[in-house]
């Protein structure tokens, strides 16, 4: 799937200013003497979805090329592993089991990739998680099992 | 007190033996990961910034600034040896760096680089000590309209400088101001854009926002193509440049010393103009200019020293005002307020062992570099032969893990996914993301400092004019805007960053 580019980047800036505006519309603008919290956010969400639309404008006009080739693959597999990592610390799996979940998922992420690379990659890291966040920081987080 | 006596009790902060282990192994780690290709000084401290999280904030800052100039170094190391830049301070010593290393001359071309970066980075240390403390004492009398019209300039010209469309840059910067203001809004209470979720009360995690636009998107962007990359791995041998070739660097050396050291202050400027304008100077006041681009050696000694001086004195504006310069500097003040201090004039007086210790560390740290570089040449060699599919799992790893561990909150590892995607769908659609960052951390600053005006000035927004220094700012800003946007500096620009 290819994707015009100034679409895309022009639609994102355009939906994060109408999901922030949105939020933005129910906070009190205030007076210039006492600014609200409103009114800040508001001016900048006016101003991300102008800027959004004269993006879309000129990549109209200019006929502007396009992403090329996403890697499907590898977005899905990179985005999607921390969300892993996290339902498995949610579980209560603690993080060493976690991590060696999130690592040997996201190997996959490169296409050269083969199941014991993978096995191993998961375990090393698994191995230097535990010395370096657990050990070495003393990061207050089960190593093992649920949080206490 | 004299700069000599601050610095000697800097000294006193930044020789402890914690202090030097720490600055050690930020330089080492720096190199380490600043050594593979594709990932940058921003990239790294992101990385790395997790692991600073539970060290004493004056470590922790010495430490972070070792990894800053080891990633530098790192960067022109890979540069050199496999004319792939990891970051863009390094795409100009990519230029003669890597024809000398064809020619043979990589071991010169790197020890160059090192001493260059050595020199500069010794002088850049004398330079911040003797600047920063009258700069802070200006500083002190500043109010708010002058901080909102700093801020203002420093945005703007954030965004001139930035490579590629300014609509773009503009748009990626006001998103990164409105991310900024996510949390609790600090004059009323009242809970900003947390979308009814408790976990967004204190904002969105620097570290999340920083390592998913930086770190995992950069992956995505490695992963792309099965590129094969091809690296000089012939045995790196003589690294002792010739007296020829000394009588030749000691100029560039100099002069990207001080061009460096003056770029870095401006707000915008930094590593990556620094080696920009080094580079084209020397290649102005040479007299072979056309062995450049074939492999002169005044064009590696030039930019290196010169980034390398821009990176250290960028920290001027950041320690004395509170105000990033650059994207990496914004990283810095991240880290700041992570440790839970606010940087701005008040520091030098407030946790004078903070700030000095940190200056007097950026020698240690250069010292440290030019140690450890050359000797271990070989190693980081052998580090750029790791192949990509391994450093995949590495960076994830690092990123979730690291961003989890300093927040301990589930929902920051979401919006590290989130961010990781949403950065490098903007590499996609050609949008620097550098600004996003620098937006994020001004953001909440500048709407501090512009309602902090509007009561002052009860309401009236002529302060702004009304303040001589603030005018004159907003008044350069404008000037910043009105060249940036000529048709001729668009070219010159193109041609620049084409180069």
């Amino acid at each position: 799937m290819h994707l015009r580019k100034d679409l895309l980047s022009g639609s994102i800036f355009i939906a994060t200013a109408a999901i922030f505006g949105i939020a933005a519309a129910n906070y009190n603008l205030g007076t210039l003497y006492r600014v609200g919290p409103g009114l800040f956010p508001l001016i900048l969400c006016a101003l991300l979805a102008t800027l959004g639309l004269m993006v879309i404008v000129s990549g109209l006009r200019t006929g502007a090329p396009t992403t090329g080739n996403l890697p499907w693959r590898a977005i899905v597999l990179i985005v999607a592993s921390p969300l892993v990592f996290v339902g498995c610390m949610e579980v209560g799996t603690g993080l060493v089991p976690a991590t060696a979940v999130l690592a040997f998922i996201g190997s996959f992420a490169s296409r050269a990739m083969t199941l014991r690379r993978a096995a191993l990659c998961a375990l090393a890291l698994a191995l230097a998680t535990w010395l370096i966040f657990i050990l070495g920081l003393g990061v207050m987080v089960p190593a093992f099992g649920p949080e206490m | 007190m004299s700069a000599f006596s601050n610095l000697a009790d800097g000294f006193v902060v930044s020789l402890s033996l914690v202090n030097v282990a720490y600055c050690f192994l930020g330089v080492l780690l720096g190199t380490m990961i600043g050594v593979l290709p594709g990932l940058g000084p921003i990239t790294t401290i992101a990385l790395l910034l997790p692991l600073t999280v539970t060290l004493d904030p004056t470590t922790a800052l010495i430490m972070l600034a070792g990894i800053y100039y080891g990633a530098q170094y790192g960067g022109s190391t890979t540069s050199i040896l496999m004319n792939v830049p990891g970051e863009s301070s390094a795409v100009v010593t990519a230029i003669d760096g890597h024809q000398m290393a064809r020619q043979g001359r990589a071991g010169v071309a790197l020890a160059v680089a090192a001493i260059g970066s050595f020199v500069a980075g010794t002088i850049a240390t004398f330079f911040i000590a003797f600047l920063a403390p009258p700069l802070t004492a200006l500083a002190l009398e500043f109010g708010p309209p002058e901080y909102f019209s700093l801020m203002v300039l420093g945005l703007v010209s954030a965004v001139a400088l930035a490579s590629g469309s300014m609509l773009k840059a503009v748009a990626m910067l006001t998103m990164g101001l409105l991310l900024g203001l996510t949390g609790r809004d600090i004059y009323s209470g009242l809970p900003r854009f947390t979308f009814g979720s408790s976990s967004l009360l204190d904002g969105i995690d620097f570290v999340a926002l920083a390592v998913g636009i930086f770190g995992l998107s950069e992956i995505l962007r490695n992963l792309e193509n099965n590129v094969t990359r091809q690296v000089l791995t012939q045995k790196i041998s003589n690294l002792m440049p010739s007296r020829e070739d000394i009588r030749r660097i000691v100029g560039p050396i100099l002069r990207g010393t001080g061009l460096g050291a003056l770029l870095g202050i401006l707000p915008g400027g930094g590593a990556v103009l620094s080696s920009f304008v080094s580079y084209m100077v020397e290649k102005r006041v040479s007299r072979h200019p056309e062995q450049f681009s074939k492999g002169a050696i005044e064009g590696v000694a030039g930019p290196e020293s010169a980034n390398n001086a821009g990176a250290q004195t960028s920290f001027i504006p950041m320690l004395t005002l509170g105000i990033p310069s650059n994207p990496v500097m914004a990283l810095m003040i991240g880290a700041f307020i992570m440790q839970g201090i606010m940087p701005g004039p008040n520091v030098i007086s407030s946790r004078p062992e903070l700030f000095w210790g940190l200056i007097t560390s950026m020698w240690i740290g250069n010292v440290l570099l030019l140690v450890l570089n050359l000797p271990l040449v070989g190693l980081w060699v052998r580090l750029l032969s790791i192949p990509y599919n391994i450093i995949v799992p590495i960076v994830l790893v690092f990123s979730t893990v690291g961003v989890y561990c300093t927040g301990q909150n589930a929902f920051q590892v979401v919006l590290l996914a989130l961010f990781s995607l949403l950065g490098y769908l903007f590499v996609k659609s050609d949008c620097e993301p550098a600004p996003l960052i620098l937006g994020f951390i001004l953001g909440p600053l500048l709407e501090e400092h512009f309602r902090r005006s509007m009561i002052v000035g009860r309401g009236d927004l002529t302060i702004f004019l009304a303040h001589p220094l603030s005018a004159v700012t907003l008044a350069l800003a404008i000037a910043m805007i009105v060249i940036a946007s000529l048709p001729k500096t668009q070219a010159k620009r193109e041609e620049v960053f084409t180069d």
